[in-house]
């Protein structure tokens, strides 16, 4: 009882310290961004609109901004999914059949260092300025990530619980279902966050480059016309949408790891 | 060569090399053996002789470098569900509850569900796991993981059962607990068992023959057979008869370890 008590105070002290983060972060650019009794402020607004001044722009534009959030959180989730998904399902066949592996690894080895953004010029040409091509190039990213997570993660799985499952009597194809693909998952998660908060890097910058909605877009827009505030509030929108992604995707995959240490306190 | 009912495994003139990096190592050498159906089989030995690899070479894990192992006459080929393995590392799953761990064999052989869930019931009960059916192992005891990790291999029904020093990792009471376990198990639904170990007492315990190993290259030094009745009783170990025996076998033991093999 002592000991669960104390437990659950430490997490309260450990958000109360993220909280106070938050805040620290949030004062200093109230300070530098202050313009006190007709001084200049530290930083000039152009360079750094003032917290003032992006709240000023949320209250104008709120019905817009909520629009162009939802365009792009609709984009980035299918991008993930899609993405994510088959980069799984390549990575386990991949995994399975040495023959695929060698055909596939070499484009993978050397399209992986290759940043996403480099190709939105051929995207643009091949698919014009549409939904598929900036799906394609942020899934793309997903894909890259959850593929060398997936092999790698087969990799690890121990290999006692192949020989045991072996000896009980089950096949490659069983094996592969019910001991890889539930070994895997753990690390699976750590490739799905990466790939995540990759897919809303990705789509920014494809909705900078080629894009008529969306919050990328709208910061494209900003800039021609120098408006930092709308800028800045671009920037915090992507971050929240991003973080509370994370949170639903924590949530959802908290449900597949409940036989592991993981989530035990400690 | 017609099969001998009586023998269930036989190794004939089996050696077995490891080709590593560092170069060749001679695991066994020129060892044969015969176990018979419902014999349990101890192979003690000084440790990395090579006992693992004779287990490994029965499971189908590895194959012969020369020589055959057979099963029921048949040349093992690769792992089976004839042949259950009991590692000492935890080898159940852990993504799966109890009661699924005990049905992953049956499963994995297309058995229908109304089939699998009275075995696994009636296993739970044997090694009194009932009311832990639905937890995941992470929350069971190392003695527990062991009963279910027993559990799941009887529950597939095989005819030979490979135990790789299953009890190594134990304290010294769950061990016997398990020792106990394990012989009414066997008691309640005979089979065949091979069982590695490096402990000579859990051997004489266990065994109805003790095989003793020579350091590497192992082979055999010594198959004596058990003359002691098999008494659920862990105090049989503590008799004048039982000492001495594991005395002599210690000697023997000790003695292999001494003259390096020739």
């Amino acid at each position: 009882m002592l000991q669960e008590e104390s437990t659950r105070q430490r997490a309260r002290r450990m958000r109360m310290i993220s909280i106070l983060s938050i805040i620290g972060i949030l004062l200093l650019w109230f300070v530098v961004t202050m313009e006190w009794q007709g001084a200049d402020p530290i930083v000039r607004s152009l360079k750094l609109p003032s917290p003032a001044r992006v709240l000023e722009t949320l209250i104008q534009v709120r019905e817009t901004i909520l629009r162009q959030a939802l365009v792009t959180l609709y984009r980035v989730s299918l991008s993930f999914l899609a993405g994510s998904a088959l980069g799984v399902l390549v990575g386990l066949v991949m995994s399975r059949f040495r023959i695929v592996f060698a055909f596939l690894v070499p484009h993978i080895e050397a399209l992986r260092p290759v940043p996403p953004v480099a190709l939105i010029p051929f995207f643009i040409l091949w698919f014009g300025i549409s939904l598929f091509g900036q799906v394609l190039l942020a899934g793309l990213g997903c894909f890259m990530v959850m593929v060398v997570c997936t092999i790698e993660a087969v990799r690890n799985v121990p290999r006692i619980y192949i020989q045991a499952a072996r000896s009980l009597g089950a096949e490659q194809d069983y094996i592969y279902r019910t001991v890889i693909l539930p070994a895997i998952v753990p690390e699976l998660i750590a490739g799905w966050r990466v790939a995540l908060a990759l897919a809303f890097g990705l789509m920014a910058a494809a909705e900078m480059m080629g894009a008529q909605e969306g919050i990328g877009f709208m910061i494209m827009v900003a800039r021609r016309s120098l408006n930092t505030p709308t800028i800045m509030l671009g920037i915090i929108i992507i971050g929240i949408e991003a973080a509370l992604a994370d949170r639903v995707l924590y949530y959802f995959t908290r449900r597949l790891t409940r036989w592991t240490e993981r989530d035990v306190e400690r | 060569m017609k099969p001998d009912p009586i023998i269930k495994i036989e190794l004939n003139a089996v050696h077995k090399t490891f080709h590593t990096a560092q170069g060749s190592v001679a695991a066994l050498d020129e060892t044969s053996l015969k176990i018979n159906t419902n014999e349990i089989v101890c192979i003690v030995g000084p440790s990395g002789c090579g006992k693992s690899t004779l287990l490994n070479l029965v499971a189908g894990f590895i194959a012969p470098s020369a020589g055959s192992v057979r099963v029921d006459g048949v040349p093992v080929r690769g792992p089976g569900a004839d042949r259950a393995v009991v590692f000492q590392q935890d080898s159940i799953f852990p993504w799966l509850t109890v009661q699924q761990n005990l049905a992953y064999g049956p499963r994995a052989r297309g058995l229908p569900n109304h089939e699998i869930q009275p075995i696994v019931d009636r296993l739970l009960a044997l090694v009194g796991l009932t009311e832990y059916a639905e937890l995941f192992p992470l929350q069971l005891s190392g003695g527990m993981k062991k009963r279910v990790d027993l559990a799941r291999a009887y529950a597939n029904k095989p005819a030979v059962l490979l135990m790789d020093e299953p009890f190594g990792a134990l304290d010294v009471l769950t061990k016997e607990k398990m020792q106990l376990e394990l012989l009414r198990l066997w008691q309640e639904e005979a089979l065949t068992i091979l069982f590695v170990t490096h402990d000579i007492e859990e051997a004489l315990f266990i065994g109805d023959r003790v095989v003793v190993m020579t350091p590497r290259p192992a082979r055999v030094a010594e198959d004596i057979a058990v003359p002691f009745t098999r008494e659920l009783d862990p105090r049989r170990k503590t008799t004048a008869a039982f000492q001495q025996l594991r005395q002599g076998l210690m000697d023997t033991l000790s003695q292999s370890e001494a003259e390096p093999a020739a």
